[in-house]
């Protein structure tokens, strides 16, 4: 589904990704761990599109296509959906009518009508009812005066209606207790089948045991530097990350 | 008088009062002061503090023509065709052509009873409803030019208690084929404990750059309620400088929201005296200037006597290469305690040649009131764009969004049964949404 090679990106003069390598099929969980710094939100910017981060060599190849070709829109529309980390508040959007426009937006690129009325309504129910979110919630503007925990949730809500093929979760985890946690991760694993795939960025484990991974991989400065199974995130809270970096140090 | 001279405006002029001066005998005396106040104070140019960015003497220079018997004329369908986008289902119309009223075109008969319309040839000089008392204090040269020239004037009154349901829609359409002044002059009275609402809206069918000189009053007595919409749609050969007075008496209640759309200069003074205790208004404003446009909102709240309230609103989307001005001055004088005054302005700048300036002006000499102003430029959030992008949503999609909710903000403010919905249709149609 995505394949991502040799990449190497940068902000302004800075380089922060340097050679990053990653194979994500359809139905597989993700994990991409690391300290403060070590890239994780520089790679869901690059996959998402935002305009600040050049990519300056590598690939990223999403189901045959070049990624990296596209506008965030079209990203968006090929089935790419990311969790941010800031959610921004955009006053005097309706949270109805925004989502509605995207799932339109998304449809009319793929040679769809728009969705019916009742259709759209129904869907809304349907995945309100997956992340627990309140309906007084969606009937605000976007975000507008929201905790951080309902603007996470509301993520999660916009991913189950966008129905992506491919979820970044960019540090969804920051600053949610652990009832907004359990929610966020419920919902993710009940999206979850055997066609899309979720990487999740974490800079902790805790989500790890909500949302199980099928493989771990550590990023540092720029590149991944080890990989395993779910046990690898296990290891990494008992150890620190000082471990991966004793031992890179030591090769 | 439709003379085809080419004589400058700033020269003839003063031949021009002559003439009116000899027509016009009952308001000679007063006419005669303005025309004096306004010979010493002269069109604004740059140095003049209140006009620096809206300085009149550079575009007033052609040969504009005087005209003392507009001609009132308009082809109904001509009207309905400029009136399609202005409709207001249960509005009742009063249409003016060139300052003068066109009774053909309007419902006057259907004006409620508690409505007394009269003309200006049957103003006196000592009613206190024609706008002598800001004419004879004011220094803004256009106010002092509309005393000194404008013969077709009306005034409105709204009897006492009187509730009127359907909106009053005043509609100013300046119609020439040569460079031409208009004056338009409105007077409003509302009486103790009535409720009216007003719809203006002013229009343009000029073929050649003409100057509109607006003045409307109002006098809201105890407990009278007037609520006012303002639409300006006057495209590319227009200018216009508009005077808008309120003064307001105790308990009373003004909201005013004013939609500039189009106009190749716009000059906006509004001016809200409270003059009473517990006085409220409400004022919002919204500007579109586009590219070679400039529109310009002066506003002034005169807080004057204790516990009274004044919310104010403006916001701007200026675009490439248009300019927008926004002046705010709030004053709360020494007798104003209690006072609640707030002020915010907020632009966007949707090209790297948008201009506006800005500056809020509060002036306090109370010490026990709550006042606050702020003030906002820039462009669009690029975090709000790539957020509404990253869901699939195009970039003019993304930006028609933004600008939409961001317009409609304003719409809070109209209390006019069905404007509302006008007014948010026009603003969809605006960004695209």
């Amino acid at each position: 589904m995505l394949s991502i090679q040799d990449l190497h990106a940068r902000v302004e003069e800075k380089e922060i990704l340097k050679g990053f390598n990653l194979e994500v099929k359809a139905g597989e969980v993700h994990a991409i761990m690391g300290p403060n710094g070590s890239g994780k939100s520089t790679l869901a910017s690059v996959l998402a599109g935002r305009e600040a981060f050049e990519v300056t060599s590598g690939s990223v190849t999403f189901e045959d296509k070049d990624l990296l070709e596209l506008s965030p829109e079209d990203r968006a529309r090929e089935g790419i959906f990311l969790a941010f980390q800031y959610p921004v508040e955009i006053p005097g959007v309706s949270n109805v009518n925004f989502l509605k426009t995207a799932i339109n937006e998304i449809r009319e690129y793929r040679g769809l009508d728009p969705i019916e009325p009742k259709a759209f309504l129904d869907r809304m129910k349907e995945k309100m009812n997956v992340v627990e979110i309140d309906k007084k919630l969606t009937s605000r503007s976007v975000n507008e005066g929201f905790s951080g925990g309902e603007k996470k949730r509301n993520e999660i809500f916009q991913m189950a209606m966008l129905e992506p093929k491919l979820s970044i979760l960019d540090e969804t985890d920051s600053g949610l207790d652990i009832d907004a946690l359990r929610v966020v991760a419920n919902g993710v694993n009940s999206l979850k089948n055997k066609n899309n795939a979720t990487i999740v960025i974490t800079h902790y484990q805790r989500l790890l045991d909500y949302i199980v991974p099928d493989f771990v991989h550590v990023l540092y400065e720029g590149r991944i530097v080890k990989s395993g199974g779910k046990e690898l995130a296990l290891e990494l809270e008992e150890k620190g990350y000082d471990w991966i970096k004793k031992e890179l140090a030591a090769v | 008088m439709n003379s085809t001279t080419t004589i400058p405006l700033k020269e003839k002029i003063h031949t021009d009062f002559e003439l009116v001066k000899e027509l016009d005998l009952v308001h000679r005396v007063i006419r005669d002061k303005a025309f004096c106040k306004f010979a010493s104070v002269g069109f604004p140019s740059k140095r003049n503090e209140e006009y620096k960015y809206t300085p009149f003497d550079r575009w007033l220079n052609d040969s504009y023509n005087q005209q003392l018997f507009p001609d009132k004329t308009l082809e109904k369908s001509a009207l309905d065709k400029i009136l399609k986008n202005h409709h207001y289902s249960n509005a009742i119309h009063l249409v003016f052509v060139n300052g003068v009223i066109n009774s053909e075109l309007s419902n006057i008969d259907q004006l409620d009873s508690s409505l007394t319309l009269k003309a200006f040839q049957e103003f006196l000089p000592e009613d206190k409803i024609v706008g002598q008392s800001v004419l004879l204090q004011s220094q803004d040269p256009f106010v002092l030019l509309n005393g000194s020239f404008s013969n077709h004037g009306m005034t409105i009154s709204v009897k006492e208690n009187a509730q009127i349901d359907c909106p009053i829609h005043l509609i100013f359409i300046s119609n020439s084929a040569e460079h031409t002044l208009v004056y338009n002059k409105i007077a409003i009275q509302v009486g103790k404990f009535a409720k009216v609402d007003f719809i203006e809206t002013q229009l343009s069918l000029n073929t050649k750059e003409s100057f509109v000189n607006h003045f409307v009053e109002f006098f809201l007595e105890e407990n009278a309620l007037a609520n006012h919409l303002l639409v300006q749609d006057l495209g590319e050969n227009t200018l216009t400088v508009n005077n808008t007075f309120a003064n307001l008496e105790k308990h009373s209640r003004f909201n005013t929201s004013a939609f500039s759309f189009s106009g190749k200069v716009i000059r906006n003074n509004l001016s809200i005296l409270l003059n009473a205790q517990e006085c409220e208004a409400h004022l919002y404003g919204f500007y579109h200037p586009s590219a070679g446009e400039l529109m310009d909102n002066h506003t002034l709240v005169d807080h004057k006597m204790p516990h009274c309230f004044s919310n104010e609103l403006y916001k701007g989307v200026i675009e490439n290469e248009g300019t927008a001005v926004f002046n705010g001055k709030v004053y709360v004088r020494q007798d104003a305690q209690k006072t609640n005054a707030y002020q915010s302005n907020k632009n966007i700048l949707m090209g790297e040649s948008s201009v506006v300036n800005t500056k809020p002006q509060l002036e306090i000499y109370a010490d026990d009131v709550k006042c606050s102003h702020g003030s906002s430029t820039g462009f669009i959030d690029d975090e709000s764009m790539f957020y509404l992008r990253s869901r699939g949503i195009g970039k003019e999609k993304a930006k028609a969004l933004l600008l939409y909710a961001y317009a409609a903000e304003l719409l809070e403010n109209i209390n006019i049964e069905g404007a509302k919905a006008v007014i948010e249709e026009k603003l969809k149609i605006l960004f695209g949404n």
